[in-house]
């Protein structure tokens, strides 16, 4: 490939961003609507004020238009990001969260604040979420051994993070081992 | 609010008292100086110097006021009784050896209790002194004593916490105790100043004595049990308690020298004020919004405006018209009898509580005096029952008739005491599938804003409105407003024109879309006669009136009906059909009884007039019509119901669809559902967090959409589901079908019906399955009697083969001769619709179709429930491809099938494939 070296080894955000657009997301359109025909796929029907499932690029793009108003997820409350916070403070592995999460929250943050409720409270929460993954990501590269890694539960922007590293770091270790290894049968 | 105190250095430090006299024209206090001093409260006099009493030795303990004469007691152990008006000693009473703790009128005058540090309470009677009845029971020194404000009862209260109740009149002639209450109150010594104050809730009802625990024990009366505590509200122990006159109200105080108002029927504290030093004495004012108070400085405190009506919207503490509702009283006494008990009127020379036969009387015939002052839905006034003896019985079972109510509103939050909004609140007045129309007070007008889910078709606007509207409903066509006729109070509105009258009572309504020349228009109403509910369909605006009228003008303003009808509670409107739902008299167990009236506006027709049945003890919370014109209601207990075949004469039934308090169960959340409208298989509704969380608030919430399931038995079997599925999608299904025909739109919709019929037998083939598997033979014919295609009965002999079950085999055959084959139609047509409605019974028809909805035949994924999106959007997807082969066959569907016809059913239904092909 034509693309610089450092490129190619990982997404950029902006890339993983365009990829998470693909997640589903409810919206209330304030438009009627039968169907958006589109090559692979047709969404809608759209009729206010039922909400219609759409992917998020379309409803980041509606929005941005002022045409619909974007439904935030289940998992995107204060409530429910307390409890994930929570959980993720108590527990050493990774909680489980959205792959996209990272992604979804931004989006939606930048371009539907006025549909989120407590979003101050909401943007202090997922920044200690963050913090608090990163930590145990860090704790996790200690235990890098070259015969194999456990990355449970890791979202798509934190795997986008840790790749470069944690590969050379692992490819490494491994030739170590491998050198380990044949020194033994040397001697 | 800072509160508006006015202190005073009343006597030396130590333990002071203070009482009101009885008309509130002067406040009597009392200290260890053994001074009594007497203040005006008259404006022109409250300055002015006290006058003072001497005649007492030592320390004052207690003060007790009648409407002639007060008299004061004291650790001298006399008792001395003054004149109210001169201030004259007149006697001596008592001459006790022990310090005297408390005494009590009785609610006469006639005697005087006097509890002393000794175990026996006396009684002495006021005019002959000679004759005293001592009353013994209590193990320790008795610290406080109080008549009942009736003259039945005496209450006392010991050092050990003991309270007793003494009976003045009881059988066997004497005082007798009739309960005793061990240790209720904390334990004490006769010189605390815990006071372990008992005292009688005016009406005689309860009385309120300091518990244990920092708080305060209602005890019920007849059942002496304790039926309600205040808690959580003091840091130390109460020193004395005292009730407001109307009962509303309870002023307690602490060694810390806090002072709590409580609202004993919300049971929380309303106001409270800290104090430098320990209270001693406490005293509302007879008929103001006063509290007075005197602590251990010798200080009198007068505070003002005690309760905060105005900011909290709370009734009067004294004045008696704005009580505590009905329902309240029985819930916090349990009491039926006198459900009217906390409301009773009760003028200025009727307001000392002392007048026990009075009082008694005032119970039996007590007057009927709603204002409106309960913030409904509406604030509209309720339908008046008249006010004569034999109403006012009617009126005394009905447990709660319920308020008209408009669909959708809400009320204001924050109101002040006069009911009136503060500035800058708002309200919905209508929510419902097309908009939102809602209200801000502006304090001399209001704004009303109109704005719609669909911004592509009507545009939002807003208005200002200075008529304050304050019942809207919002159709596809237009958005009408009315309000109530109201006083105008300096309201310069129509150029001053109704600056001295009343404003009448309004009609405002407003066409959407273009505007065309009579796109609004607005009436008037006549002197007495008042909107109570309203709504508008496509054709027509509904109004009910006070004057029991219907009155029914075609959007353009005309004037085409009007009818009688009484006790309105609700209308609601589509296409051109009227739900109205009315008091249609008493149940057996005294419960209002709800009738409604289906009504084409059109034609002007009564369609159907059914009972309105809600859930037991439930109101009616909201009404309204289905995308596909099926009339709903919805109760506050959460089950949703609709009015099943309303066409067809004398067949209507509801039929519950959905149990909003089961799904918030299974939901585990705590939260209920305010309805906004119904699809053919979801509601649509606001879900609001929270038990108090009664209305959806601002900004405008999300609707959301919940699956409906009917309440059947054993709902966690997959065939239950299937059962279910199929009822609610037949009564659907059958009411479109009815709908399409009523409207002369059976050629429109067919594609659209048979499609139900299709999807429909898909489910019972899918059961007729099930049964098959565990042989249940006779439940798998039952369900093939249901089917309603012949092809969907070859199905049912490929199963039953399948399964080995020839004899099944042979009897689905015969159904589907005796079914189809006498009958003309191929099966392209179903069965439904050759035998119910060609046959059926006669079906009221309307002009205006019923079905034209947009959102009728939707389908949208639930939002609720959704165990993953794309799972939906895949079987969503997959149904369609499924649809369009069955209908794609049903053009070219010939007996006989062909081919492809197979491969469809093979889709249609689970049947493994080798025994199609």
């Amino acid at each position: 490939m034509a693309l610089p070296q450092k490129i190619q080894r990982q997404f950029s955000p902006e890339e993983i961003q365009f990829i998470a657009g693909n997640e589903f997301i409810s919206i209330i359109p304030n438009f009627t609507l039968d169907k958006m025909e589109f090559i692979q796929t047709s969404y809608g029907p759209f009729m206010p004020p039922l909400q219609a499932q759409v992917p998020l690029w379309l409803a980041v793009a509606l929005k941005k238009n002022r045409k619909c108003s974007i439904v935030p997820p289940t998992w995107f409350t204060k409530d429910n990001l307390q409890a994930l916070l929570q959980n993720e403070e108590d527990h050493d592995e990774f909680a489980k969260v959205p792959f996209h999460y990272m992604e979804i929250a931004h989006m939606l943050i930048e371009v539907a604040p006025d549909e989120i409720p407590d979003i101050e409270h909401i943007r202090k929460l997922l920044k200690d979420i963050r913090e608090c993954r990163q930590r145990k990501t860090r704790d996790l590269l200690g235990k890098v051994d070259g015969t194999r890694l456990e990355l449970h539960n890791m979202s798509r922007m934190e795997l986008n993070e840790i790749r470069p590293l944690f590969s050379a770091a692992f490819n490494e270790m491994t030739k170590l081992q491998f050198l380990d290894n044949q020194d033994e049968v040397m001697e | 609010m800072k509160p508006s105190l006015n202190q005073r250095y009343a006597h030396a430090e130590g333990h002071t008292v203070v009482k009101y006299t009885v008309d509130g024209s002067a406040i009597i206090t009392a200290g260890s100086d053994s001074l009594i001093r007497v203040f005006k409260t008259a404006k022109d006099e409250r300055d002015a110097a006290a006058t003072t009493i001497d005649k007492h030795s030592e320390a004052i303990q207690s003060i007790a006021v009648h409407r002639t004469s007060f008299a004061t007691a004291g650790d001298d152990g006399i008792v001395c009784v003054f004149g109210n008006s001169t201030l004259d000693f007149e006697k001596m009473l008592v001459r006790s050896i022990s310090a005297v703790r408390m005494i009590s009128y009785s609610p006469t005058g006639s005697k005087i209790a006097v509890a002393s540090d000794e175990e026996t309470i006396r009684m002495f009677n006021v005019n002959d002194i000679s004759i005293v009845i001592p009353i013994k029971g209590h193990k320790k020194f008795v610290k406080c004593v109080e008549f009942d404000p009736k003259g039945d009862f005496l209450i006392s209260s010991a050092c050990d916490g003991e309270v007793r109740v003494w009976d003045l009149d009881s059988p066997e002639g004497g005082v007798s105790c009739i309960a005793t209450l061990p240790s209720i109150a904390p334990s004490t010594d006769q010189d605390s100043n815990i006071r372990a104050t008992v005292s009688w809730r005016p009406n005689g009802a309860a009385f309120a004595v300091p518990g244990k625990n920092k708080d305060v024990q209602l005890i019920g009366r007849g059942t002496w049990q304790p039926i309600a505590v205040l808690r959580d509200g003091h840091d130390e122990n109460i020193t004395t308690l005292d009730w407001s006159p109307n009962g509303n109200y309870l002023a307690t105080a602490t060694t810390s020298g806090q002072v709590c108002i409580w609202d004993v029927s919300e049971k929380e504290i309303v106001a409270k004020y800290q104090n430098a030093i320990e209270v001693s004495g406490l005293s509302w004012h007879p008929t103001g919004n006063v509290l007075a108070f005197t602590d251990r400085y010798g200080q009198m405190t007068t505070w003002e405006d005690v309760v905060p009506m105005q900011e909290k919207t709370l009734p009067h503490p004294a004045l008696a018209h704005a009580t505590i509702s009905h329902e309240e009283v029985d819930e916090l006494f349990g009491e039926r009898r006198e459900p009217n008990g906390g409301r009773r009127q009760r003028g200025i020379d009727d307001m000392d509580r002392d007048d026990g036969e009075d009082n008694m009387s005032d119970l039996d015939d007590f007057v009927i005096d709603d204002d409106g002052d309960e913030m409904g839905a509406s604030r509209q006034h309720r339908p008046t029952y008249g006010a004569n003896a034999n109403t006012s019985v009617i009126q005394q079972l009905l447990s709660a008739p319920q308020q008209p109510f408009q669909s959708g509103s809400t009320p204001y939050k924050h109101t002040n005491d006069r009911g009136e909004p503060l500035e800058g609140e708002r309200r919905y007045l209508a929510f419902n599938m097309v908009g939102v129309v809602y209200t801000i007070f502006q304090g001399t007008h209001s704004v009303i804003n109109v704005e719609f889910h669909d911004k592509s078709q009507n545009r939002n606007f807003h208005f200002q409105d200075y008529f304050n509207y304050s019942m809207a409903a919002l159709g596809k066509k237009g958005a009408v407003f009315a309000v109530e006729a109201s006083e105008s109070v300096q309201r310069e509105n129509d150029e001053g024109e109704d600056q001295l009258g009343r404003n009448p009572s309004r009609i405002y309504y407003r066409a959407l879309g273009g505007i065309a020349d009579n796109a609004e228009w607005s009436m008037r109403l006549p002197d007495g006669e008042e909107v109570i509910a309203l709504a508008v369909n496509d054709v027509s605006v509904i109004v009910a009136t006070s004057a029991n009228y219907i009155r029914i003008f075609t959007l353009s303003g005309l004037q085409v009906h009007i009818f009688n009808l009484s006790n309105m509670v609700a209308i609601a409107a589509a296409a051109d059909l009227a739900l109205l739902v009315y008091h249609g008299g008493i149940g057996v167990k005294g419960e209002p009884k709800l009738e409604c009236l289906i009504y084409n506006t059109d034609k002007m027709e009564t369609i159907q007039r059914s009972v309105m049945v809600t859930s037991p003890g439930a109101t009616i919370q909201w009404i309204g019509f289905s995308e596909t014109s099926l009339p709903a209601s919805y109760d506050s207990n959460g089950i949703l119901s609709v009015l099943f075949k309303q066409r067809r004469p004398d067949q209507a039934t509801w039929v519950p669809v959905f149990d909003g308090s089961k799904v918030a169960q299974e939901r585990g959340l705590d939260e209920h559902y305010w309805p906004v409208g119904l699809l053919r298989d979801q509601i649509m509704c606001l879900v609001l967090k929270g038990k108090t969380n009664q209305y959806p608030a601002f900004p405008r919430p999300v609707i959301s959409n919940i699956i409906l399931q009917m309440p059947f038995l054993h709902m966690d079997t997959e065939t239950t589901k299937l059962e279910e599925s199929y009822v609610r999608t037949n009564i659907m299904s059958t009411h479109e079908r009815d709908e399409a025909t009523a409207t002369s739109q059976e050629d429109e919709f067919h594609r659209i019906l048979s499609n139900a019929d299709i999807e429909m037998d898909k489910t019972l083939l899918r059961l007729i399955q099930f049964a098959c598997k565990a042989e249940k033979s006779q439940r798998a014919i039952d369900i093939a009697k249901s089917l309603h295609l012949s092809r969907s009965l070859d199905a049912a002999v490929k199963i039953a083969s399948h399964h080995r079950m020839p004899a099944l085999a042979e009897r689905f055959n015969q159904i589907k001769e005796t079914k189809f084959m006498s009958s003309i139609n191929d099966d392209l047509t179903s069965s439904f619709e050759s035998q119910s409605l060609n046959q059926g019974p006669r079906i009221f028809s309307s002009s205006n179709s019923s079905l034209s909805s947009q959102l009728a035949f939707q389908e949208p994924t639930p939002s609720l429930f959704s165990p993953s999106v794309r799972n939906i959007k895949l079987a969503q997807r997959k149904r369609d491809q499924l649809l369009s082969q069955d209908t794609d066959s049903d053009m070219d569907n010939i007996p006989g099938s062909p081919a492809r016809k197979k491969t469809r059913e093979l889709q249609a239904s689970p049947i493994p494939s080798r025994t199609l092909l």
